[in-house]
């Protein structure tokens, strides 16, 4: 099955055969093709890492806002896209947050506009008739299928390349990956794997646990005069932010 | 001097008349007192429930708050309070973490604050179905920025009686005819030809009042 890496628009076949071919023409050792097969899509797996953010969080914000401003740019006059919104009436509620987000610019606001004026006609003309039965539900988002197949493609990836050095070395040096994206991908792990990520994620939590253990403490008048560090201080928010995703 | 209020029916009480002031602001009504419940409820989560054995123990279960309400539970700025609930948390779920097995993670609650959310948008909502017809809170809904699709369509199937759903039909379709008139003047003055002519803040602000009236505020 040809899978295609929505965020780069590589297709993995086409790629596979390019490092083949230069594989064959300069030599290479045996190994540097699978090494070269660390395409752009794991690349911008380990960016977010240095960064100590969850991966897939940063990589379906990134894409789902992208998909978003290029719509209401590009696809307002596009018979298909709309006739999706139509059919689906708009996004559901979590992406129509990010249709929110753009109106702070011109071009964008006059695609909502375009866009939403339609979808309230059809509102309206079911309200007039009293067929409210008749209009969509929001059960089909254009985005949540977007993003679902997105994370499934992200998280296979990281299934895949979770036992490669350089891979297990970046998870190590960061925050690893937030836990409802952990939880996801600890069912796609061979047993060994799964053993990493989870001593990974147990070993963070218990610095995290100290943090937050720490400024409690500092919170009591006993210990008021010691200084809470910036670590303790955004304990709370980190801790939050672990469980919760931003995606 | 009759101090008696004759025109209050027995079972109007506080529920009916937050309705009704909140159709005074601008949004949905139930997404606003929703939300304004939201806020209330978390609040009292911070500062009167952190060491409440119950509460502890449905936020070990349902692992902490849902990702729609993390942002509010931030803003409520209570450090302290956040730290207690979720160092008791990151404990459960290490303890989870230690049995090797991806199954054991996952959360056996539902987010409390969802739950009540649910709860408190049923009871507005029958509060609403109780009293529809009656001339006040017709007015109000009148006067208001009406209901989001999300709560008009659940409204809607609540009601038995014909002529409520047809009042509340086509005062909602009126309602929806206005907000498109905005949206189409906000569109026609985007054209080069009337960009002399000045946006209004309600023509400005009907993209905004289109996307929460399809999917309300409160998701």
């Amino acid at each position: 099955m040809r899978r295609r890496n929505q965020h780069a628009g590589w297709d993995e076949r086409v790629i596979e055969g390019f490092l083949s071919l230069l594989s064959r023409i300069g030599n290479d050792p045996p190994g540097a093709v699978e090494l070269k097969r660390k395409f752009l899509g794991y690349h911008d797996l380990l960016e977010p890492l240095k960064h100590n953010e969850c991966p897939l969080c940063v990589i379906i914000h990134r894409s789902t806002s992208h998909y978003v401003a290029t719509a209401f740019i590009e696809e307002v006059t596009n018979g298909q896209f709309r006739e999706e919104m139509r059919t689906n009436l708009g996004f559901c509620g979590r992406h129509s947050k990010l249709v929110l987000n753009i109106l702070p610019w011109k071009l964008h606001r006059m695609g909502v506009a375009i866009v939403y004026e339609d979808l309230l006609a059809q509102v309206q003309v079911n309200l007039a008739q009293e067929t409210l039965d008749k209009v969509p539900e929001h059960n089909n988002c254009a985005l949540c299928s977007f993003e679902s197949e997105l994370s499934d493609y992200a998280l296979q990836l990281i299934a895949d390349y979770c036992d490669d050095p350089e891979f297990q070395s970046s998870y190590s040096r960061s925050d690893g990956l937030c836990f409802p994206h952990l939880r996801a991908l600890c069912h796609r792990l061979s047993a060994k794997s799964l053993t990493f990520f989870l001593a990974q994620a147990s070993r963070k939590l218990s610095i995290l646990r100290q943090h937050l253990s720490a400024f409690q403490r500092k919170n009591d008048y006993r210990f008021a005069h010691e200084e809470v560090s910036a670590d303790e201080a955004h304990a709370g928010q980190r801790a939050v932010r672990f469980m919760t995703g931003s995606s | 001097m009759n101090l008696t209020r004759e025109h209050a029916s027995p079972e109007k009480f506080t529920r009916y008349y937050n309705i009704i002031e909140a159709c005074g602001r601008k949004g949905c009504p139930v997404c606003n007192l929703i939300a304004q419940g939201v806020d209330r409820y978390i609040d009292h989560l911070l500062y009167e429930n952190v060491n409440d054995p119950e509460i502890r123990k449905a936020l070990r279960s349902s692992q902490g708050i849902c990702v729609s309400h993390a942002d509010t539970l931030l803003r409520a700025g209570d450090t302290l309070g956040i730290s207690i609930l979720y160092e008791d948390i990151i404990r459960e779920v290490q303890a989870l973490m230690a049995r090797r097995s991806a199954r054991a993670l996952n959360p056996s609650q539902p987010c409390p604050v969802c739950r009540f959310r649910l709860s408190a948008e049923d009871n507005y909502l029958n509060t609403i179905a109780r009293h529809i017809g009656e001339r006040e809170l017709m007015d109000a809904l009148g006067k208001s920025s009406g209901l989001c699709l999300v709560h008009l369509r659940m409204l809607y199937g609540r009601l038995r009686n014909k002529r409520a759903r047809r009042q509340l039909c086509a005062l909602h379709a009126e309602k929806l005819g206005r907000l498109r008139a905005h949206m189409r003047e906000f569109i026609r003055k985007h054209d080069m030809q009337f960009s002399n002519e000045t946006i209004s803040e309600v023509e400005r602000e009907s993209c905004v009042a289109a996307i929460n009236t399809l999917v309300g505020m409160s998701a």
